[in-house]
């Protein structure tokens, strides 16, 4: 299996980017698995359609519901456009110009190279369209008033393609690419400001208040609150498995990012991931809920 | 209270000895694979009962209470993890170990433990 998806992968990485349809697709399929765009964007339970949207995202600043992006012409994406496409990941714009709210992570989306974000739109366009409707966001104000994203932006939001390292070469590069731009691991693993933006000096170490109201861990290599202790086999193992070193599986939604993500990736590229987790900055944090149950 | 966490402990601490043979962080005969995989898979058999009775959520626990109000959800969860951790202890029970099934159906029971704690682990 690993072996089978290893040579896809040197397959297609070998092609021009702009290769034909069929390649095209397929190598679009394994970016969206990396970037993780299905689990927003699928409801929860076993009859979901994927990519058709529905999928409840509670946060601090209300209840998001995940749109539909299957082709559908109405409720999908059917009329967009490749340049719209990329213009919603690049700048968080829709289709009629308004701005998308920031649990879309184009924060994040916007380092993703203009070729990936073809191919991610021409597998989209491959799926089945399924005709579910959206549901409406459940905001209070102001987060209610869509052109609000407009300071929200002009304040929190740069965009801008993945500038690599120049003195890292090979797996750090494609490690940080895959975390930093695909993969947006710190969207979840950081802490945010009031304003619900991402608090760089403390990328990766971890924030008590994650989605769902969760507790999401400190993955900076810190020996005492990160995870200087796993070795690279330990973390490929995790990103493919769910399977701590302790022999604890983990839970919530860093399972789910496993199963339709990184489990779903070649070794190499989990290799990559692990080596660039590594190599980050060490942040001494340890997330806590503030109010821990009575013991 | 005490009992279904040493349970779980047991548990976790099987799937931690298959986890480290399958990076090789270890290497033992396969006597040690299926020691380890039987174990869990007669661990497996008794998480279900362990939780049956509500023996506290209020001491260090991680429980959470919803286990005994949807029960039958409880233990569907329970089953699922019995049902592939035999299927584990069977791949392992073979002369000579498909070590690629295996690592397969690791993520199959991976998977069980984290359906579980996702809705009841705290
Ligand atoms: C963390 C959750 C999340 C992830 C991951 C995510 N999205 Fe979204 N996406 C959303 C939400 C929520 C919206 C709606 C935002 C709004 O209404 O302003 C959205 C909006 C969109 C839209 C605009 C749709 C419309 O009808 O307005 C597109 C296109 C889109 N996402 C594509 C993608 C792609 C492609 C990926 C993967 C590369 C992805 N999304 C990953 C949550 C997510
Ligand atoms: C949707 C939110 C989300 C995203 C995206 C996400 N994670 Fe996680 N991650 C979590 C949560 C929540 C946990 C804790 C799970 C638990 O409690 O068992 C976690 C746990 C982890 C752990 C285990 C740390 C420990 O000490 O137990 C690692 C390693 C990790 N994530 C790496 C990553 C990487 C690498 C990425 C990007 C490819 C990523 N995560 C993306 C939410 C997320
Ligand atoms: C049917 C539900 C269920 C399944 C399946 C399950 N667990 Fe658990 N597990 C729990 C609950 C509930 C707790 C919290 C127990 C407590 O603190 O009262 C727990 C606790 C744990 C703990 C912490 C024990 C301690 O107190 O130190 C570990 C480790 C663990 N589980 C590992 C696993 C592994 C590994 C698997 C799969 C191979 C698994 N569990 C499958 C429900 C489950």
């Amino acid at each position: 299996m690993l072996a089978r998806f290893a040579i896809l992968l040197v397959a297609l990485f070998a092609l021009p980017a702009a290769g034909r349809g069929d390649e095209l697709v397929a190598r679009g399929e394994y970016l969206a698995r990396a970037a993780g765009c299905q689990s927003c964007h699928t409801a929860n339970g076993p009859n979901a359609v994927p990519f058709a949207g529905g999928r409840k995202l509670a946060t601090p600043k209300g209840v998001f519901y995940g749109p539909n992006i299957t082709p559908d012409p109405r409720h999908g994406i059917g009329q967009w456009t490749e340049a719209e496409f990329l213009r919603a990941l690049r700048l968080g714009i829709r289709r009629d110009g308004a701005h998308l709210y920031p649990v879309f992570p184009y924060t994040s989306y916007t380092k993703i190279a203009d070729d990936d974000a073809r191919a991610i739109f021409a597998y989209l366009k491959s799926l089945p369209a399924s005709p579910t409707p959206n549901k409406a966001h459940e905001l209070p104000f102001p987060y209610n008033i869509r052109m609000a994203m407009a300071a929200w932006k002009w304040l929190n939001f740069k965009p801008g393609a993945f500038v690599p390292a120049s003195d890292a070469v090979g797996a750090p590069n494609r490690g940080a690419y895959l975390v930093e731009a695909l993969g947006h691991c710190g969207e979840c693993h950081t802490k945010r400001d009031w304003w619900g933006a991402i608090v760089p000096a403390m990328a990766f170490a971890g924030t008590k208040d994650g989605p769902d109201g969760k507790v999401v861990p400190n993955i900076t290599p810190d020996p005492e609150t990160g995870i200087d202790g796993w070795s690279t086999k330990d973390l490929v193992y995790f990103l493919d498995t769910g399977l701590l070193p302790d022999g604890d599986s983990t839970g919530g939604l860093m399972a789910e990012v496993i199963r339709n993500g990184t489990g779903k990736l070649a070794d190499e590229d989990r290799q990559a991931i692990a080596i660039y987790l590594q190599s980050l900055k060490p942040i001494k944090h340890k997330p806590k809920k503030d109010s821990p149950r009575a013991p | 209270m005490k009992y279904r966490q040493g349970v779980m402990r047991g548990v976790g601490g099987a799937m931690g000895n298959l986890s480290a043979m399958m990076k090789g962080d270890v290497k033992f005969g396969n006597n040690h694979l299926r020691a380890n995989a039987e174990s869990l898979a007669w661990l497996s058999s008794l998480s279900r009962e362990a939780f049956q009775e509500n023996t506290g959520t209020t001491g260090p626990t991680k429980s959470k209470a919803n286990i005994w109000s949807s029960w039958s959800d409880f233990a569907g969860k329970a089953q699922a993890f019995e049902i592939e951790a035999s299927k584990l202890a069977e791949l392992a029970r073979a002369p000579n170990p498909n070590m690629a099934a295996i690592g397969e159906q690791m993520k199959a029971v991976g998977g069980t433990c984290g359906a579980c704690h996702k809705d009841f682990r705290e």
